[in-house]
């Protein structure tokens, strides 16, 4: 009797799912930026500000992006890093430094198929690009 | 540099104005320069600095509506090193009117990155809703920290704060950051507690899991006397435990 009652109740909720329930990137810690305020930043009219404040603030953000990702791979956080990133190329998907930032994180994550695929990402774009080459290089001196 | 730290929280309840006021005085025991500013019309963080809510003086209402400069409406408590922007019940009108009020979302923001303060933090506590005033204090702020009692509902709470940092970040502060999740009324015998406390060392790592403030009932008896825990009950569970928070909030800079 008392088995069946607990099979009867739901697995719990987890803070996970939450957040997956409200878009919320659950990869990256919360102290990053999302991507779904950039499309609130996208639609100024609501707020007034016109199409050069606006785009002025997406290159603040991208930089203050790039910046907290440099510093996530500096202090050995690459997965806060590869959020920074991934949040940035949603908005910038043409930033190579970025792109290159984030295959440093996935390889350090473990990640070394997902690195090579940014770093040729980034060859098609740049096909003479040194540091993608050079980092291409040691994927395949480690077996990647 | 002054650190600007909001406690938010869009539930009730939760213990963000008591966690507002009281790491606000152990900061100021621990000898820096502290700026509580009150931003619910509820006024209780004014309440719980032994202050009456008057809206007849140069408040956070006047100055968020431009009638008054930062330096009119900041007051000295009695206790040392901690000075207060104090709130009054006229501050409703900002949520009321809404996009009628002169006060936009970078308003109180531009009053206080507007000149140099003489201040090493400045402590705000937003009403505990989605509004004006709130998105304000976290547009004005580089830290949130989020007061939240172990419970489901609670949780539910800490996501939608989560999702709306990252908006924040997004549309008005992206230096705004986490800084910590406060497990507060602990207990930490209870299969819950454990539970959720493992969700949040899970999904933002164990460094944003604040030390917990115990279920204290001093904590709640201090505001009835306009006294921080510190003055009320200096040797209680709910002063140490704030002491000990107000350390993990200073150390984390």
């Amino acid at each position: 009797m008392t088995e069946n009652c607990q099979n009867s109740i739901p697995s719990r909720v987890t803070l996970k799912d939450l957040l997956m329930q409200k878009n919320v990137p659950v990869s990256r810690p919360a102290q990053d930026n999302g991507q779904e305020g950039f499309n609130r930043n996208c639609s100024c009219d609501q707020y007034s500000c016109d199409q050069e404040i606006a785009s002025h603030r997406l290159m603040q953000i991208t930089d203050t992006l790039f910046k907290r990702g440099v510093a996530a791979l500096k202090d050995d956080r690459p997965c806060c890093a590869r959020g920074f990133f991934e949040t940035l190329l949603a908005v910038e998907p043409d930033h190579i430094k970025a792109r290159l930032n984030l295959s440093v994180a996935l390889s350090r994550m473990g990640d070394h198929k997902g690195a090579r695929t940014v770093l040729e990402g980034v060859l098609v774009n740049e096909p003479d690009n040194a540091i993608a080459l050079q980092n291409l290089e040691v994927l395949d001196s480690i077996g990647f | 540099m002054t650190r600007h730290i909001v406690f938010a929280n869009r539930k009730g309840g939760c213990a963000k104005t008591t966690t507002a006021v009281n790491v606000a005085h152990s900061l100021a025991l621990k000898n820096y320069r502290v700026l509580l500013m009150d931003l619910d019309p509820q006024a209780h963080a004014t309440l719980s600095l032994g202050m009456v809510p008057n809206p007849g003086v140069p408040n956070i209402y006047t100055l968020l509506d431009g009638g008054a400069n930062l330096e009119d409406v900041i007051y000295p408590s009695r206790i040392a090193n901690l000075s207060i922007i104090p709130s009054s019940r006229n501050l409703s009108v900002v949520e009321i009117e809404g996009p009628c009020f002169s006060a936009d979302e970078h308003r109180l923001s531009e009053v206080l990155h507007s000149k140099k303060m003489d201040m090493d933090y400045v402590i705000m506590d937003p009403p505990p809703s989605v509004g004006t005033l709130s998105v304000n204090a976290l547009a004005a702020s580089e830290e949130v920290y989020i007061p939240m009692p172990m419970h489901f509902l609670a949780m539910e709470g800490l996501a939608e704060m989560v999702r709306l940092i990252y908006q924040i970040n997004a549309a008005w502060n992206p230096g705004l950051s986490l800084g910590g999740i406060i497990p507060t009324f602990y207990n930490k015998n209870t299969r819950i507690t454990k539970e959720i406390e493992g969700d949040i060392v899970q999904t933002f790592g164990e460094k944003f899991l604040a030390p917990p403030i115990r279920q204290n009932v001093a904590l709640a008896e201090a505001p009835g006397h306009g006294l921080t825990i510190f003055e009320y009950a200096p040797k209680s569970i709910g002063a140490l435990d704030y002491d000990a928070l107000a350390s993990f909030i200073d150390e984390r800079h």
